[in-house]
């Protein structure tokens, strides 16, 4: 996919409650190339996805206002949201990545997130933005 | 007439277990009243329990509140090294990869904490299977085989002949074969020696042994059963070291435990560590615990 390409689909959506965390997987995405919005609630998340200018929503599984599950099962029933892939990032461990496949994630990232990882991630799902 | 005294808090736990021992044949049950007193202990104990829950669950929630900002130090720190924010002098680089160093230093003792934490509230269950526990010893060896390199040790397996499948819980057998290799290198000066030796216990042929040698510091035995209690290490002098949170050993014995197995360690001060454990096989979920 070509640079044009990614960006024409829109920009990641980074929902994560804590403000330094949510800065510092956008700053990582930014610095790649990536536009960025971010979210700290699930339902400005929800709002967020629901304007048709998402390409992928990075979801932190712990949010305040619902659980991040809740918010898949949610960006999944919505015919404007259903095919936007979503990568679930969780700190609770491993046994989460089947109960967020089972849900329809497209990946499962397990907190602390390299960089590295991150960006090979929703570039295999989105297109690089640089490529 | 030997009599047996039930102590317990449910009303109607008393005559199950008193229909269950007559069928197994103890006709002689007799069971006595509770008075005011039995009342107030069992009372005590509910709220000891009730509150020990509560610590438990503290412990979890904190835990994870320290994992986010720990999370984004090491995120932002990587994206230094990995330069997405343009190159980085030699210096900079060591004291950002030092920042990340320490940072996951951190993060492994939180998730030490957590995995206790969780233990103790009963929020963790088996998944178990069937798996080949050689391959587990492989992956385990794997993962530290640099450390090995780095810090002068050698290493050795050794497996029994015609080895049965354990029958448990893949992960959980994983991490507690890691801390313990873990331990050992941690405790192991060089030129020193790891052996992971896997075999039928002897003592009970459908269970497996696991046994992690060392030719380390070793443990005066006065300490075989505190250090796998809460927060125990030997002395402060090696949690000042070591720098451990003293609950991997608790972890590994929760985690065996939850199989059925014992875990235990035969050393002496200067004389190298033996911790052993055992795991189930499929022949021994047919019959008895060990």
């Amino acid at each position: 996919m070509r640079r044009g390409d990614a960006m024409s689909r829109g920009a990641v959506l980074v929902v994560e409650d804590h403000g330094v965390a949510r800065q510092a997987l956008a700053c990582v995405l930014e610095a790649s190339g990536y536009a960025v919005r971010q979210a700290a609630t699930a339902a400005d998340a929800l709002a967020s996805a629901a304007d048709g200018n998402v390409a992928l929503v990075l979801l932190d599984l712990g949010l305040p206002d619902a659980d991040g599950i809740e918010v898949v099962r949610r960006l999944r029933a919505d015919p404007g949201t259903r095919s936007i892939p979503v990568v679930a990032l969780t700190g609770r461990g491993e046994e989460w990545g089947e109960v967020c496949g089972g849900e329809g994630c497209a990946a499962f990232l397990t907190k602390p997130v390299a960089p590295r990882q991150l960006l090979a991630t929703v570039a295999r799902l989105v297109g690089a933005p640089g490529a | 007439m030997p009599r047996l005294r039930l102590l317990l808090p449910d009303p109607l736990a008393p005559e199950l277990v008193v229909d269950a021992l007559r069928r197994a044949g103890l006709s002689s049950v007799v069971v006595e009243e509770e008075d005011g007193r039995v009342e107030a202990l069992e009372r005590e104990v509910r709220e000891l329990r009730n509150l020990d829950t509560a610590k438990s669950q503290f412990l979890a929630n904190v835990s994870h509140e320290l994992r986010t900002p720990l999370t984004a130090i090491v995120t932002y720190g990587e994206v230094l090294t990995d330069e997405l924010l343009g190159p980085l002098t030699d210096r900079q680089r060591e004291a950002v990869e030092a920042i990340i160093h320490s940072s996951k230093q951190l993060l492994q003792m939180i998730e030490e904490v957590l995995t206790y934490a969780r233990a103790s509230a009963q929020a963790i269950r088996l998944e178990p299977s069937t798996f080949d526990l050689r391959e587990v010893v492989r992956e385990v060896h794997r993962a530290n085989a640099s450390l090995f390199v780095t810090r002068g040790l050698a290493y050795e397996e050794e497996f029994g002949a015609d080895l049965p499948l354990a029958w448990g819980d893949r992960a959980k057998i994983q991490h507690v074969l890691a801390n313990l290799v873990g331990n050992a290198l941690d405790f192991t000066p060089a030129p020193g020696r790891i052996t992971v030796r896997v075999r039928r216990w002897p003592e009970n042929p459908a269970w497996l042994e696991v046994l992690v040698a060392d030719t380390g510091i070793g443990i005066d035995p006065q300490y075989h059963e505190l250090i796998f209690r809460e927060f125990a290490q030997v002395d402060s002098s090696h949690a000042r070291r070591h720098h451990g949170t003293g609950l991997g050993l608790t972890i590994a014995r929760n985690f065996v435990q939850m199989h059925g197995g014992r875990i235990w360690v035969e050393s002496a001060l200067g004389a190298g560590s033996r911790f052993y454990f055992t795991v189930p096989t499929v022949e021994a979920c047919a019959g008895a615990t060990p």
